[in-house]
């Protein structure tokens, strides 16, 4: 426990960013682009400083314990502002690209990226917070961020995916607050003259709690965040919104929107997963149900982006399940696959972004063939995504895979090891599938042996290229991310264990 | 001089993984002629390293040099201690892989620089060249990583490594055709992977001290050593073209025929086969009940082979079917050692050198007659051997190779196996007499074939003076002299490998 103000810096430099993005950006682009470039890493750079105190052991808390950044919020923060910071990077020329062909204008630039530094505030917030009513509060932040990029284009099939979007989650994650409330009327009485939902605390109240009231609030935490991560069956807003979003934006709602979710869930069904034995069965239902839906429809897309999005579906179920299992080992994989999941698809969302970005705007496979040949790196990118969500070693997608399915195995829940492989196996076929009929082959269509044709920039495929060599990096030395996984674990399972102590 | 006497085989592990690996990076961003000469220098210096550390190995067969490269995470928390160790180690049973993998690896590597080529009557090809041997080179080096795995863990990540690289290579031409088949490929070996993967699992929860050991299967409790190498030998089923897994190897027929010959020859099936070898070699107290599987599949899948052939006019295909069968002796080979017969054992795995170089052959001679006819139809041609001699002579070496004629490898391979089989007796008396029976079909068919193809009038024009493609002679005669005498050298190997009982 040391103070600090490094968390209230976290929140407060996007925001001073986003402020001078709105206020000043319509005049040059040094205080747009450039803001949101300054603000994006100098946030960054303030999650590698925490990260290091982090390491060292510490937690950093400030305002009373309203903020507090443990390993678990660490692991989160430099992970958003990573992939954030690189998403911007992409914007850059890819905005500038479509303001060039007058799909949007200046000013509805400074709104995309005033909204992108909102945005990375309110998930600062969320992975920050200590309290359980102010992380459902910042959460419909993030929601309500996001949801005006998903529309930028403002074009009819955008707005309906905003607005279905904003309906959906909205009233979902109104769940979580049933549950909150649930928690906090039960709570109350064993925190007299404190806050009462303080996550750090939650772990002492919890045994206390009669069992049927803190099973009613995991069920509700369940619908509510999970609605937010978009398991099945409340993932309907999640295709839509990831398909009609610009290509950036995609990367962001599927790298990490839908991740505090999983965060969020990952906080507090792991408080009661230990004491019920029922809860991990729920729990590990839920999301196997969630992989299987989501690789099935899945192989039933044409369209590039709702396939990615299905996937996500699919993903985020064994993030879930492995949080669910409320071990060492199935926490750790589930951490571990929330971050690779957040790497390999925001990689391919914006390799996607890239094809769109060389062809015109084609999304359908039935529209493309051959297009590797034009676009080495981009191809490149896109099966390094796709082999990595496969679950092939050696990159990082298999060692979380590998995680989760021995976790799965050492409590002895055969059915969910099964299906987990399955969909792995199924996860390759389909993502290697899409990636041959896109990127190899003979061109045959007008449009792809257009000579016009040629790979992105380098503005572009640098950051797909990041985003690649950090699936690699990880693949190849996964000891490298072990010391933050393991201390965000450690962060989990330590509430775990303080209630356990009757 | 004196220092590089003292050079041990231990020293040479590491670059002989890396040199590959390295090649394969350079190519990447080369073309044409100057790919050709970067793989082949790096095909070299694989060959050279590779032939340093089992020549040093002869002083002592009996041991194993380990290099440990560093543990891996340890993700249970601290109830116990980190389990997996990356280590780079060379046995007997490694070095008789890891000369299959590098002499056939460099081979290929020559050959495709002349087949890859506009000259190439079937295929001509004019760029992607670095691409190409970017990808032969990863696979060169996994299966190098394969062959000096040191646990079971390791070998699974290089297996995967050897997975994509065929998926890559099989789709290589961009057609349909092959496309579908790389997919195929891609899809069927890793279900097998994923097996291997619930069986590494099952390890880990069960063993509280090197799980991933070789010998782990050994310390199992019985009934789940029979599960585990079941699960072991599916993802062996997959990779090694056994039935119920077997039609992805026709489809990769698809392939450039360098890179059939090694997936065939050398590398992907081989690896399979290697992994059962492995396991038979290491652990002991397997149960009758898996030799029996292991022995029963093998069978099948070679009868179910035999009766394909003769339906076959690809000469291409016709290997691959082959290959398959033989994929099986080798496993017949294991699974009599796994009932305790050494000889048959030490005969399977002669049959991993003796068929890499008899397969090997064959196919660099077939990958010649479609490089100047441009048909692999048996139909379309005839008198192959007037106009192309050494063809033919590649050809009918390699076929009396891999069916067995003395003195050639594969009769001594066959010999030993059948031998470990009439010595056991019983059920696998019958195993034996069987194998006999498929070589003799086999060695009929391939006659046919051979004087179908080789004899008679030729059906096209003698390929003009200049068009002597010596890479591809070279590369068909060297393979043609190891089939006549690789019994010499890999035999005083394989007699070290220790058979666990």
């Amino acid at each position: 426990m040391v103070q600090s103000s490094l968390p209230v810096m976290l929140i407060g430099v996007p925001l001073a960013a986003a402020g001078v993005v709105f206020t000043l950006g319509r005049w040059t682009r040094l205080c747009r682009e450039g803001a949101a470039v300054g603000g994006a890493l100098l946030t960054l750079y303030l999650a590698v400083l925490a990260v290091g105190q982090v390491l060292s052991g510490a937690s950093l808390n400030c305002c009373q314990m309203a903020l507090n950044l443990d390993g678990l919020s660490a692991l989160l923060v430099v992970l958003v502002t990573l992939v954030t910071a690189i998403v911007i990077f992409y914007s850059l020329h890819y905005m500038y690209h479509q303001l060039r062909k007058g799909l949007t204008t200046e000013a509805r630039l400074v709104t995309y990226y005033g909204l992108l530094m909102v945005f990375l505030a309110a998930m600062m917030w969320v992975c920050t917070t200590n309290s359980l009513i102010w992380m459902y509060v910042a959460l419909e932040a993030t929601t309500l961020a996001t949801a005006l990029l998903v529309c930028f284009f403002w074009t009819r099939a955008s707005l309906e995916a905003a607005y279905k979007y904003d309906m959906l989650v909205v009233a979902g994650v109104c769940f979580a607050l049933f549950g909150t409330v649930l928690l906090y009327s039960a709570a109350a009485q064993y925190a007299p003259g404190r806050p009462a939902l303080l996550l750090t605390e939650l772990g002492q109240i919890i045994p206390k709690i009669p069992p049927s009231v803190s099973l009613l609030a995991v069920a509700f935490f369940v619908v509510g965040f999970g609605t937010k991560a978009g398991l099945v069956p409340f993932h309907a807003w999640l295709p839509d919104a990831h398909a009609e979003a610009p290509a950036p934006i995609s990367a962001l709602l599927s790298g990490l929107v839908i991740k505090v979710g999983a965060y969020a869930l990952a906080r507090t069904i792991t408080i009661f997963a230990p004491h019920y034995n029922a809860v991990i069965v729920f729990v590990a239902i839920m999301a196997s149900a969630s992989m299987l839906i989501g690789i099935f429809m899945a192989w039933a897309q044409d369209d590039l982006k709702r396939l990615l999005a299905f996937h996500s579906v699919s993903q985020i179920g064994y993030v879930i399940e492995g949080l669910g299992f409320g071990t060492y080992l199935g926490i750790y994989g589930g951490l571990f696959h929330l971050v690779n999941h957040t790497l390999f698809k925001s990689l391919l969302f914006l390799s996607v972004g890239a094809v769109m970005y060389a062809t015109g705007g084609l999304r359908r496979i039935s529209q493309l063939k051959g297009l590797g040949k034009r676009m080495p790196i981009t191809a490149a990118c896109f099966f390094i995504g796709a082999i990595a969500m496969g679950g092939l070693p050696p990159l990082n997608g298999f060692w979380s895979k590998l995680t989760l399915f021995m976790a799965g195995s050492e409590l002895h829940l055969w059915w969910a090891v099964v299906i987990a492989v399955l969909v792995s196996i199924l996860t390759l076929g389909c993502m290697v599938h899409a990636g041959y009929k896109i990127f190899w082959g003979h061109p045959t269509t007008a449009l792809v042996t257009n000579p016009g044709l040629k790979e992105v920039p380098v503005a572009i495929w640098l950051s797909m290229a990041v985003l690649a060599i950090l699936c690699i990096v990880i693949g190849v030395y996964p000891q490298i991310i072990h010391p933050l996984l393991h201390r965000g674990t450690e962060c989990i399972l330590a509430v775990y264990r303080a209630g356990a102590i009757p | 001089m004196i220092a590089i006497a003292e050079i041990s085989a231990r020293d040479l592990l590491v670059p002989l993984v890396a040199a590959p690996l390295i090649g394969a990076l350079l190519c990447v961003f080369l073309k044409r002629r100057a790919s050709d000469y970067v793989a082949a220098i790096f095909a070299t210096i694989t060959l050279v390293l590779a032939a340093g550390a089992i020549g040093n190995l002869f002083s002592d067969l009996d041991a194993t040099h380990r290099v440990p490269l560093g543990w891996l995470v340890n993700i249970a928390g601290e109830s116990r201690p980190a389990p997996l160790v990356f280590e780079l180690s060379i046995d007997a049973l490694g070095a008789l892989m890891l000369f299959v993998v590098t002499v056939i690896g460099f081979l290929v590597v020559i050959y495709s620089s002349e087949y890859l080529s506009p000259r190439n009557v079937e295929h001509p090809v004019a760029n992607g060249k670095g691409r190409y041997y970017a990808w032969l080179l990863l696979f060169v080096g996994a299966m190098v990583g394969i062959a000096l795995a040191g646990n079971f863990f390791q070998l699974f990540i290089f297996w995967e490594i050897t997975t994509l690289c065929s998926w890559a290579l099989i789709s290589y031409y961009q057609d349909e055709a092959s496309l579908r088949a790389g997919f195929k490929a891609l899809i069927m070996t890793a279900i097998g992977g994923l097996f291997f993967v619930l069986a590494l699992v099952l390890m880990y929860l069960n063993l509280d001290t090197d799980p991933f050991a070789f010998d782990a299967l050994g310390r199992l409790a019985p009934g789940l050593r029979s599960l585990v190498f079941v699960f072991l030998l599916v993802a062996a089923w997959a990779k090694a073209a056994q039935f119920p897994f077997f039609t992805w190897l026709p489809d990769a027929m698809a392939a450039p025929t360098p890179i059939s010959c090694y997936l065939h020859a050398a590398a992907m099936v081989k690896a399979g086969v290697y992994l059962i070898a492995r396991v038979v070699s290491a652990s002991y107290g397997l149960s009758y009940g898996v030799g029996l599987l292991t022995g029963i599949m093998a069978l099948a899948t070679i009868f179910i082979v035999v009766f394909l052939f003769l339906f076959q006019d690809d000469l291409k295909k016709i290997l691959a079917l082959s290959t398959i069968s033989h994929l099986g002796y080798i496993l017949i080979g294991c699974a009599l050692g796994a009932w305790g017969s050494a000889t048959a054992f030490q005969g399977g795995l002669l049959h991993i050198a003796a068929h890499g170089c008899g397969k090997g052959l064959l196919f660099l001679s077939v990958g010649m007659i479609t490089y100047f006819t441009g048909t692999r139809r048996i139909s379309e041609l005839s008198g192959v051997g007037r106009r192309l001699p050494i063809v033919a002579v590649g050809f009918f070496v390699g076929a009396f190779t891999v069916t067995g004629v003395p003195p050639l490898a594969g009769f001594w391979s066959k010999f030993l196996i059948l031998t470990g089989g009439l010595e056991l007796g019983g059920f696998a008396a019958v195993i034996a007499i069987l194998l006999l029976i498929e070589s003799m079909i086999a060695f009929g068919f391939f006659l046919w074939v051979g004087q179908r193809v080789f004899f008679g009038s030729p059906s096209f024009d003698a390929p003009p003076a200049k068009a002597v493609a010596w890479p591809m002679t070279t590369a068909v005669i060297i393979l043609a002299v190891l089939c006549l005498v690789v019994t010499l050298f890999a035999l005083p190997v394989i007699q070290h490998i220790p058979l666990g009982m």
